[in-house]
């Protein structure tokens, strides 16, 4: 029981955490995600929290509180979902709360605005340093690589909405899956 | 329109928004200026407001769209009616793609989405770049911006144990001192 409750309160914090300091939209969580539940906890594996991503971009809602529902869910089902959520959700909360009395002034603060200068810098930074280290599970070979600069391509030059090319990434897979299993029982 | 309104308004834009983020905002201005909640020129200053501050954009929006409505109260309902439906969602798929996950035919399948999402992940830094450090090519290059995304990038690349908060924090500072 202690056991459980220590793991929600952590689930919880961590998210908190990485809510507090996600600028820039779902996908910049993800360097966050991989630092602590990858690389420091080992709670998951680098393979599902990319796996996790592209659910999540998938089905309908907030991308950043699907990803951290299932990251939750995995860890802890649903008690875990629902810490993690609420924990990605309340810095945001708290935040807007008190913003959204005096944003005006916010808004067009100098300090405020040469803050995220610098903040946006560090998102740009961080983003490309994430493709870097997901290659080596994500790229295994010429035909993922493709797959990768095509996503990107269609995204970019012809504003294809990224569910639909999720759904191709998952189209491909299938054809896949088909072709392995024909090759591996022949 | 009273509160539970409020959260049933949010609730549906929470579900018929696939993509996340900027995706939801056509929906919510529609819902927010249509019934009369927000003018046009509102709608503006909660997507300005949402992106400059932490955490998803859609959530933060709902939050500044409750507050300046209803106040507190108001915040809670938007914020909740707009995650409802990616936490009910999201839990049933979980459970369905956790127990399957571990097969074979999944992770041959899987194996062709995950280079997918790199290639998303790739063309959001390419294009928070363009926005942030090329300014979407108008009014020229924001130097000191690319100088410092150039430094994070090597730091990240050499120094193993570099947090990416700790990289916030001290980007956001410096520029707060240095380019304001």
């Amino acid at each position: 029981m202690y056991g459980k409750m220590k793991k929600l309160w952590q689930i919880f914090a961590t998210m908190f955490y990485i809510g507090l300091f996600t600028f820039g939209g779902g996908l910049a969580m993800l360097p966050q995600m991989k630092r602590v539940f990858v690389q420091k906890r080992g709670w998951v594996t680098e393979e599902e929290i990319v796996d996790y991503f592209a659910v999540s971009q998938s089905i309908p809602g907030v991308i950043a509180t699907n990803t951290s529902v299932m990251i939750g869910y995995r860890m802890a089902g649903t008690a875990g979902a629902l810490c993690a959520a609420f924990g990605a959700v309340l810095p945001s909360f708290l935040v807007l709360i008190a913003v959204a009395v005096f944003y005006q002034a916010f808004v067009a603060h100098p300090v405020m605005i040469g803050a995220l200068r610098g903040i946006s810098a560090a998102v740009v930074a961080l983003l490309f340093y994430t493709v870097w280290g997901l290659r080596k599970t994500t790229l295994r070979g010429i035909a993922d690589v493709l797959l990768c600069l095509t996503a990107a391509a269609l995204l970019l030059l012809l504003g294809v909405n990224p569910v639909w090319v999720i759904l191709g990434g998952l189209a491909a897979g299938l054809f896949r899956a088909v072709f392995r299993a024909r090759r591996r029982a022949p | 329109m009273d509160l539970l309104a409020l959260y049933l308004t949010f609730l549906k834009i929470g579900m018929f928004t696939i993509g996340g983020g900027l995706a939801m905002l056509p929906l919510m201005q529609k819902e927010l200026v249509a019934n009369g909640l927000m003018t046009m020129a509102e709608t503006v200053d909660m997507v300005a407001i949402s992106q400059m501050t932490p955490g998803p954009f859609a959530v933060n929006a709902s939050t500044f769209a409750g507050m300046k409505l209803y106040g507190v109260a108001g915040a809670a309902a938007a914020t909740l009616g707009v995650v409802t439906p990616s936490v009910v969602i999201t839990v049933f798929v979980a459970k369905f793609f956790i127990a399957f996950s571990k097969r074979q035919a999944v992770q041959d399948t899987m194996s062709a989405v995950r280079p997918v999402v790199t290639g998303l992940i790739l063309a959001a830094a390419l294009s928070i770049a363009n926005e942030a450090l090329l300014r979407g090519g108008t009014g020229g290059a924001d130097i000191p911006a690319i100088v410092m995304a150039a430094a994070g990038l090597i730091l990240l690349l050499t120094v193993k144990k570099l947090s990416p908060i700790l990289l916030i924090i001290v980007c956001g500072a410096l520029g707060a001192i240095f380019l304001r």
